[in-house]
């Protein structure tokens, strides 16, 4: 999904204007995560140990999720087509994994050729931040 | 806090760029309109909040494979 550099296993990509919650974290790496084939990702914060996420595409688990990217969120991230960017979706892993739930509300947005990303507040829309995951298991 | 009385059709501005403009009162609800550069946010306090509490609930700085779900089996994605 994102071309990643030879001599590591992950890209850097980073949040200008950082995560509600963690507004001082910036940078990024990115890594594919999991056991083999896995579509989840690990988001580690690169100068803070203690800030970490595991995120998704969130079509593998709801195919029909769609929403419109402001302009204002477009622009800053130098986005000009769809293709531009990669969504993902945060995943809060709880005590079972059948309770996981998936941040729809809240996606990030990265654009794969700058890096540059955001998470973006879905305001008129009625997903929600924790929607279930364990849909099809 | 401070505190501002301020009629439909009259403005406020937050530093030099930033002008929240009262549109309109209807009964408890205010209608405002916000102009700002394009690189502030502006958001709802309340869903905000929820992404907030969201991201800081959804932090594992070292997550675990086995609390990962399973991957739904898609037809299209054949056999493996």
């Amino acid at each position: 999904m994102l071309e990643t550099d030879t001599q590591t296993d992950f890209v850097e990509i980073r949040f200008e204007a950082g995560l509600p919650g963690f507004p001082h974290v910036h940078a990024f790496q990115l890594r594919t995560w999991g056991p083999p084939g896995s579509p989840y990702l690990n988001l580690r914060a690169v100068d803070d140990p203690d800030v970490g996420f595991v995120v998704v595409p969130p079509w593998v688990f709801y195919p029909d999720y769609e929403f419109d990217l402001d302009d204002a969120t477009a622009e800053r991230l130098g986005l000009r087509v769809a293709d531009d960017a990669i969504v993902l979706a945060v995943v809060t892993l709880r005590d079972r994994p059948d309770e996981a739930t998936l941040n729809l509300l809240g996606p990030i947005v990265v654009n794969r050729h700058t890096h540059e990303a955001a998470q973006v507040v879905l305001p008129t829309t009625s997903y929600s931040v924790r929607a279930p995951l364990a849909i099809a298991s | 806090m401070l505190v501002l009385t301020r009629r439909a059709n009259q403005s406020i501005m937050i530093g030099h760029e930033i002008v929240v403009t009262v549109l309109e009162v209807r009964g408890d609800q205010v209608r405002l309109g916000i102009k700002a550069p394009r690189s502030i946010d502006v958001h709802r306090e309340e869903i905000f909040a929820q992404l907030q509490q969201a991201n800081r609930d959804a932090v594992r700085p070292s997550p675990d494979v086995d609390d990962l779900p399973g991957i739904p089996h898609r037809a299209d994605e054949g056999t493996r």
